[in-house]
């Protein structure tokens, strides 16, 4: 009887939705104008050139009838969103008609405006009014949204102290309180715990039985099954299949086993499971540690063992620091890993992979490192034995470290991070990359002529300043996609040496290792004076050693006889990035490679 | 357009909120918070009543309460313009996620430097009168004055976030034209001290013109200038010329913006 009744409401009633053959073109232009002087040359060419036009939707038609729910699936840029964002008024459709009857919510994201510095009670009235709540209905509902979120008594905290999952409850609780007949909802259901996820799934079924005309943008099949009266299956912009969500989701099961795409369930368990973390322990320069200076290198060393290949594997990682437990920052979400220079696509057998954080900012304190593999392709799957923890400790600052150190943990992302797997070759052949026994080797590649070092600048510190400089330790940062394998000290006929004669020229050869094509890199080498506090430094900025490097190689730098006085001299040496931006300043805080500080010593008598 | 406006009108408390929110951003991550939009203008003041009286030799306090008259619609005409035009790219989230009008984004920052400036107002105004001005008929103009400059901000501040969308340098723009026109105003001088040859080009610049009308309303002593410009009929020209380039920035606004999406 009920039943019946329901289906008299859904045939009998008029359509919410009509869309009536929509297209949708969005313009790539791969040169963006952003700046007016490009803008001019432009107009003054009278031309658009790299210029792409593409089609997101492509003759899509259908209608919705009130009360109905009707789900969108598609595998990955078929233009779910964009349909649903054209379906919102937020884009307008190139071609076609949409017709909507009823006040319309759409729940793209879950706390759009969400501002940190604001208070949950001044964030939930920004969010909710951009959600087309007026003040009066938000004072009205305030309370129901307030229990609803369970966050009674938090909510004259500034919501930069609440937690992802707070913050998310927040945004749902309002989102949920729209008042509108149409609710078209991306898939904010994928995120959060179950607990959320059930939550959710009980405000849509209530949503339904208040007679709500429902359009879900979905992922999750399972999902649709449950809730959708009618399916929509979009495949590169246009409607592939349209009707009863059974039908169509076998359909899309059918397509997406054809196209790779989509395993069931429990295959994906089984298979999952046999991808595992077997070690995971960290470095810095001085090798397996547990506690570090901020500012030195950062490495994570993994070793994942597989049974099955990885496509596409990615890597996760995630910093919380366990004081408060509070703060999880992410640390580096998704990113490809490389192999010999180019990204790495499959995996398979053992692998150590190591994550080489260039420098460490955070500040002193006691953290945890999440570390898990995912496979981006395969719906972002997460393998289940790969989630490992680890905990170190930050015990002070390295000499670097006052640069590095930002105040807040969020610039932990912006950090350069290597991610590369060391071949197999590498790690049985792991004692020739300690300096000294492959020198033969590397004599025959192509040497890089020697710099005379004419552009010495020569910097005499004052005594305090020498005390400071010499109770700093010896460190070494960068995120080592160049290494530094040794620097050693030679005269003019190229023999080895650590002590050398006043009236000797002195050759310092960088001897280095680069993992991918570097453009423009930047040598340098610093010199310190033990007792005289002599400071000399010399680098090969403006004069282009090579225009690239890969591979193994040296490079050699001059100091004249004659320009060095009877000491002990320590020598620091790096390699760093030629950045565009700061051609002149700051390359070396930013962006090394690599960087000995003072680890190096030859003496002149 | 009448449908747009509806549509906007259903939208006035988003407005509100977000005005008010921009508002406590603005001031609730420093100490002293809304101390600073009164001791900002009051440093300002302060440094160059340092230097101008000395240069122009004026006595210093009739320079200081005349400065006060030109700075304060100054800051709000620059605060209010930098601010509209970055609103659109600042919000973009809000933007491309959510299908509230697009305007409400540029009105709520205008408006919330608008009421800065009505705050800072009530202060700094309060003490030129308190220091021995008298208020004449003339004061009553001033909210006329105030929404003329608010509409002048909107209209253009409608047009360049618009325009802001695809070309971002031109904040840097905007920065150089209102470090020119503090000086292209009478701000820290007089209308008096400009040649008289040139005042016909000086006074054809509105932003002059509004800032005339501010310091004649507010100290009708600065009413030596009122035979050039006289404030009543002055004041309804430039009411009306607001409005025009309120209604032409909205047009151009509303061509544009359902591209902002696409573009952001």
């Amino acid at each position: 009887m009920k039943d019946e009744k329901n289906k008299d409401k859904v045939e009998n009633k008029e359509n919410a939705i009509e869309v009536k053959n929509l297209w949708k073109q969005f313009t790539i232009s791969h040169e963006k104008i952003s700046s007016l002087k490009e803008g001019v040359i432009n107009f003054l060419r009278r031309s658009r050139v790299n210029n792409e036009n593409i089609w997101a939707l492509k003759k899509v038609s259908f209608d919705v009838k009130k009360g109905e729910c009707i789900g969108i699936i598609g595998v990955n840029g078929s233009g779910k969103t964009t349909l649903l964002r054209v379906l919102s008024n937020i884009l307008p459709p190139t071609k076609g008609e949409v017709k909507i009857k009823g006040k319309i919510a759409p729940l793209l994201n879950l706390g759009i405006g969400f501002e940190p510095e604001l208070t949950a009670k001044e964030n939930l009235y920004l969010y909710g009014s951009l959600m087309g709540l007026s003040k009066e209905d938000l004072d009205k509902k305030y309370q129901d949204i307030v229990n609803f979120s369970e966050l009674d008594g938090y909510m004259d905290t500034k919501l930069k102290n609440f937690s992802s999952g707070m913050e998310l409850r927040l945004g749902f609780s309002t989102a949920v309180n729209v008042d509108a007949d149409i609710l078209l909802v991306d898939e904010f259901l994928a995120v959060g715990d179950i607990g959320f996820q059930k939550k959710c799934l009980e405000k849509i079924e209530e949503f339904k039985k208040e007679g709500k005309t429902i359009v879900l943008v979905t992922h999750n099949v399972e999902l649709a099954e449950k809730i959708c009266d009618r399916t929509i299956f979009l495949d590169k912009g246009s409607i592939k299949n349209i009707g009863g969500t059974g039908k169509i989701v076998n359909i899309y099961k059918d397509y997406a086993l054809k196209h790779g795409l989509r395993k069931t369930a429990h295959e994906k368990n089984v298979i999952n499971k046999q991808v595992e973390l077997s070690e995971l322990h960290l470095e810095d320069h001085g090798g397996i540690n547990e506690t570090f200076l901020s500012g030195d290198r950062f490495v994570v060393n993994m070793k994942f063992k597989s049974s099955k290949v990885i496509k596409n594997p990615v890597i996760s990682m995630w910093v919380k620091k366990t004081a408060n437990g509070k703060l999880s920052q992410m640390l580096d979400n998704k990113k490809p890993i490389y192999e010999d220079g180019k990204v790495c696509e499959k995996l398979t057998g053992v692998a150590n992979i190591k994550a080489i954080f260039g420098h460490m900012p955070l500040k002193q304190g006691i953290y945890e490192l999440i570390v898990s593999m995912s496979d981006i392709k395969n719906n972002s799957i997460v393998y289940p034995n790969t989630m490992k923890k680890i905990s170190f400790r930050i015990t002070g600052e390295s000499i670097m470290g006052k640069n590095y150190v930002k105040s807040r943990t969020r610039r932990m992302r912006q950090i350069p991070i290597a991610l590369i797997v060391e071949s197999k070759k590498n790690m049985a052949d792991d004692k020739k990359t300690i300096p000294h026994a492959w020198d033969e080797e590397i004599q025959n590649q192509d040497q890089i002529p020697d710099y005379k070092a004419k552009t010495i600048k020569l910097k005499r510190m004052g005594p305090l300043d020498r005390e400071l400089w010499y109770k700093k330790e010896r460190t070494r940062n960068g995120h080592g996609r160049v290494d530094i394998l040794n620097v050693k000290m030679f005269d003019e006929n190229d023999v080895e040496k650590t002590t050398f004669e006043n009236n000797e020229d002195v050759k310092i050869k960088i001897f280095y290792d680069a993992k991918e094509l570097i453009k423009n890199p930047i040598f340098s080498i610093g010199i310190f004076g033990q007792n005289s506090g002599d400071y000399l430094e010399l680098n090969t900025k403006n004069k282009e050693v090579a225009k690239s490097i890969s591979g193994k190689g040296i490079v050699s730098l001059k100091i004249n006889s004659g320009e060095l006085k009877k000491d002990v001299f320590k020598v620091s040496a790096g390699v760093f990035a030629y950045h565009p931006r700061h051609p002149k300043e700051l390359y070396m805080r930013d962006y090394p490679f690599d960087y000995f500080y003072r680890c190096f010593e030859f003496e002149v008598v | 357009m009448l449908e747009e406006l509806k549509k906007l009108w259903r939208y006035r408390s988003t407005i509100w909120i977000m005005t008010t929110s921009n508002l406590k951003l603005k001031y609730a991550s420093s100490y002293l918070g809304f101390l600073w939009s009164i001791l900002e203008p009051l440093l300002l003041i302060l440094v160059y009543s340092l230097v101008f009286p000395l240069i122009l030799k004026t006595n210093f306090f009739e320079w200081v309460l005349f400065f006060i008259c030109g700075l304060l619609p100054y800051r709000f005409l620059n605060i209010g313009f930098v601010e509209t035009t970055r609103s659109i790219v600042d919000m973009r989230n809000i933007i491309i996620k959510t299908n509230i009008p697009t305007e409400v984004i540029p009105i709520s920052k205008a408006l919330s430097s608008a009421i800065t400036f009505l705050l800072e107002s009530v202060v700094f105004f309060s003490i030129v009168f308190l220091s021995g001005v008298q208020p004449t008929n003339f004061i009553l103009l001033f909210p006329v004055l105030f929404v003329t400059e608010f509409f002048i901000i909107l209209g253009v501040g409608f047009y360049l976030s618009s325009l802001f969308v695809r070309f971002r340098d031109l904040t840097y723009i905007l920065n150089i034209a209102f470090q020119a026109l503090l000086f292209l105003c009478p701000i820290v001088y007089t209308l008096v001290m400009v040649p008289e040859i040139y005042r016909g080009v000086y006074l054809l610049n509105p932003i002059s013109r509004l800032i005339l009308l501010y310091q004649s309303v507010i100290l009708h002593s600065a009413s030596s200038f009122i035979e050039y410009l006289p404030v009543l009929e002055n004041t309804v020209v430039l009411f009306i010329f607001s409005i025009a380039v309120l209604l032409i920035g909205y047009l151009q606004f509303n061509k544009r913006k359902h591209n902002f999406a696409g573009e952001l």
